[in-house]
């Protein structure tokens, strides 16, 4: 079984590649129009959504990135996932109900769409979509980038391909990226979703129980391994520190309901009484996948530290070294066919978003609007990967930087506009506008100046505090805004 | 909107409901009424406020002292893809309060924040009082949780629970599941609690009625 482990994973991979490509073809014939193409016809079930909601959240940073900051930081990054239980919660109270019941009410299909309906003012829709729009150039990039890179570290494997270029991972990565979102649009990505899903949590698993056996004493002796080394590695703060890791656990909890490609699927569900069951299904879904991210990390440092393994060239990579060393070939396949789920379902959701703030949010709040919107949707998809593909390729550091820049900057622009002025009637367009404007400035100045923050507080973090402050304050001091009648209904309710 | 959140804390339990003030402005007898009767009902969104301000003020107290070298980790000297860790923040008592209250202030957002999306027409303050429950709760652990920290940090103890030493299973263990309350509750009291049939059947209404009318958006 060894000697076919390169195989064993290209075939899994393929496999996998084989059902987005069917999954696509049968979602062709689903989308009729842009409501379909971008809002699914209102029409998905509870485990679809919910298993949309989960795997989007959780990227292919989840599978590569998380694990690489355990490696590196010890327990730091916990608290990237310990928050993630409170952040599904803040995202259920309070937007679950009121997305779902405001997108039927304006009949809209994005985010930006239902902004404009809240706060009756097309500069706070323009100013999300743009915020929207700089964020999943950065993330789209990075995803594709992560696709590629994984590929090509598969392919280089084989002997037939073993010289293929990045280039060509990039493409082969797009077309099928490309293949499934224009011809199914959001159909194709909540279904790819629900496979996608499924695929991370038996691989999660699966891989969580590898890791307990790797080490006679298991867990224990993985964490007495590590503590032997550095007692705050393994601590509750990891070598990162008490303030750091609780900026993180402000971000990545709060700023979790920020997340546009998350929140979307909240727009797109059947029945809105679903949601209490969608909660759950999501948590469940979340808790069993993150097992990946925090297991391969520890024991990969425990590895090395005790001398059983050779000193990782890079952080990122412990994820693959531990699948390549100590994980039967099938579960290698399945983890890395589960690797390309993450990255696809969250490179897919931002495809959406992206297009849909392209072609219609932008035009919209401009007083303009596109005919045969569904033909351009499908154009601007392809359009946009393409774009961010040479982005990725060509850009330099500053994917890296646009990459990094997304969840923070979300959470400060979307969080006080949509999860706050969603649920607070006194809320105006100018707190909005100055909340959005001031999470983009204060992201971009702090990341392109590098400009040290004491006890590497997340800069998300620290925009995301003080675009709320801005928010609040511009809100209580200023008269409270006229609201149209009916959205004064749904938001009482 | 009459939406307030009652928070009951001993030493200032405040309450004055806007009509009352705005009568004892009148009569002149703020000060008096301030007196008699220490009370005061802070809106939710207030006291969300009021939390971030303690959060920003606690950032900027940490941008006013100097942090020590390698407090947040430092090149490990055997292994240069890892981290290994400096000084800590806890080292101090000043450090260790400090980041105490940064966290206790997260959590008191987190709840206040749900707080804020159980907002409906009418007050429930049974509901109310659940979350604030379910936030307590959170705390103490989050508590419990430094404080085995405190005494892991300061070499008194190394026992381990679950595979993990004391300080991190409260973290993984109590941290990451506590929220769980939330969401237990989210679940069960949904119809009371969220969005009840009768609500459904208003929103219903609405829709039909608009669908009679031009497209809202």
């Amino acid at each position: 079984m060894e000697a076919y482990r390169s195989p064993i994973i290209l075939a899994c991979v393929g496999l996998y590649m084989l059902l987005c490509i069917v999954v696509g073809i049968w979602a062709l014939r689903k989308t009729k129009s842009t409501h379909d193409f971008f809002m699914a016809g209102r029409d998905l079930g509870i485990m679809v959504t919910a298993f949309a909601v989960f795997s989007s959240t959780l990227s292919g940073f989840g599978f590569v990135g998380g694990p690489g900051l355990v490696y590196r930081l010890g327990m730091s990054s916990f608290w990237m996932v310990i928050c993630i239980i409170m952040g599904f919660n803040i995202s259920f109270y309070l937007l679950a109900k009121r997305l779902r019941l405001f997108s039927e009410l304006g009949g809209s299909i994005s985010l930006p769409d239902v902004v404009a309906l809240r706060y009756g003012n097309r500069s706070t829709a323009l100013l999300t979509a743009i915020a929207i729009l700089l964020g999943v150039f950065g993330y789209l990039a990075t995803q594709i980038l992560a696709m590629a890179v994984v590929l090509k570290d598969i392919l280089t494997e084989t002997s037939l391909l073993a010289g293929i270029s990045l280039e060509w991972c990039v493409f082969i990565s797009c077309f099928l990226l490309v293949f499934y979102s224009v011809t199914g649009g959001i159909v194709a990505s909540v279904y790819t979703d629900l496979i996608q899903g499924g695929v991370m949590i038996v691989a999660a698993t699966l891989v969580f129980l590898t890791v307990l056996f790797t080490f006679d004493g298991g867990f224990t002796e993985i964490s007495q391994t590590i503590g032997a080394d550095d007692e705050a590695a393994i601590g509750p703060w990891g070598t990162l520190g008490m303030i750091g890791c609780l900026s993180w656990f402000f971000v990545f909890g709060l700023g979790g309901s920020g997340q546009p490609h998350v929140i979307t699927k909240m727009m797109m569900y059947k029945k809105v009484s679903d949601a209490r069951f969608i909660l759950p299904v999501s948590i469940v879904g979340y808790l069993f996948s993150a097992l990946l991210w925090i297991s391969i990390g520890l024991v990969m440092r425990a590895l090395v530290l005790s001398g059983r393994h050779p000193e990782l060239a890079n952080a990122d990579a412990a994820a693959s070294q531990f699948l390549q060393n100590y994980a039967h070939p099938v579960l290698a396949g399945v983890v890395f066919a589960g690797l390309f789920a993450a990255i696809m379902s969250t490179a897919d959701a931002f495809l959406n978003i992206g297009t849909a703030a392209v072609m219609h949010d932008i035009p919209k709040a401009l007083g303009k609007k596109l005919s045969n919107e569904l033909t351009w949707a499908r154009v601007t998809t392809v359009l946009l990967t393409l774009l961010s593909a040479l982005f990725a390729l060509y850009s330099g550091d500053l994917v890296a930087i646009l990459g990094a820049f997304g969840w923070g900057t979300f959470a400060a622009a979307i969080v006080p506009t949509v999860t706050i002025g969603f649920n607070w009637k006194r809320a105006t367009p100018l707190a909005a506008n100055t909340a959005i404007v001031s999470s983009l400035l204060i992201n971009f100045f702090v990341k392109f100046y590098k400009v040290p923050i004491p006890y590497n507080i997340d800069v998300g973090a620290l925009s995301l505090a003080v675009s709320l402050c801005l928010f609040f304050v511009i809100s209580f001091s200023s008269k409270p805004p006229p609201i149209d009648p009916d959205v004064e209904a749904v938001m009482d309710m | 909107m009459d939406n307030y959140f009652l928070f009951s804390i001993p030493f200032a339990y405040f309450q004055i409901e806007k009509a009352k003030l705005q009568d004892a402005c009148k009569s002149g007898n703020v000060g008096l009424t301030l007196k008699k009767r220490k009370t005061i009902h802070v809106k939710t969104t207030q006291w969300f406020l009021i939390f971030l301000l303690f959060l920003l003020a606690i950032v900027c107290s940490l941008f006013c002292t100097e942090t020590p070298e390698h407090a947040t980790g430092q090149q490990h000297p055997v292994y240069k893809s890892m981290v290994k860790s400096g000084p800590q923040i806890a080292d101090s008592a000043l450090g260790k309060w400090l980041s105490f209250a940064f966290g206790a202030t997260i959590i008191c957002l987190f709840t206040t924040t749900l707080v804020i999306g159980s907002r409906r027409r009418q007050p429930n303050p049974i509901q109310r009082r659940w979350l604030l429950a379910g936030g307590i709760f959170y705390l103490l652990v989050f508590s419990a949780m430094c404080m085995a920290y405190w005494q892991y940090n300061d070499g008194q103890t190394t026992i381990y629970f679950g595979g993990l030493p004391a300080p991190t299973a409260w973290m993984v263990y109590g941290m990451w599941f506590c929220p769980l309350f939330f969401s237990i509750l989210y679940i069960a009291r949904f119809h009371q609690w969220i969005l009840s049939p009768e609500e459904e059947e208003a929103f219903r209404k609405i829709i039909e009625k608009s669908a009679n009318h031009s497209p809202k958006n």
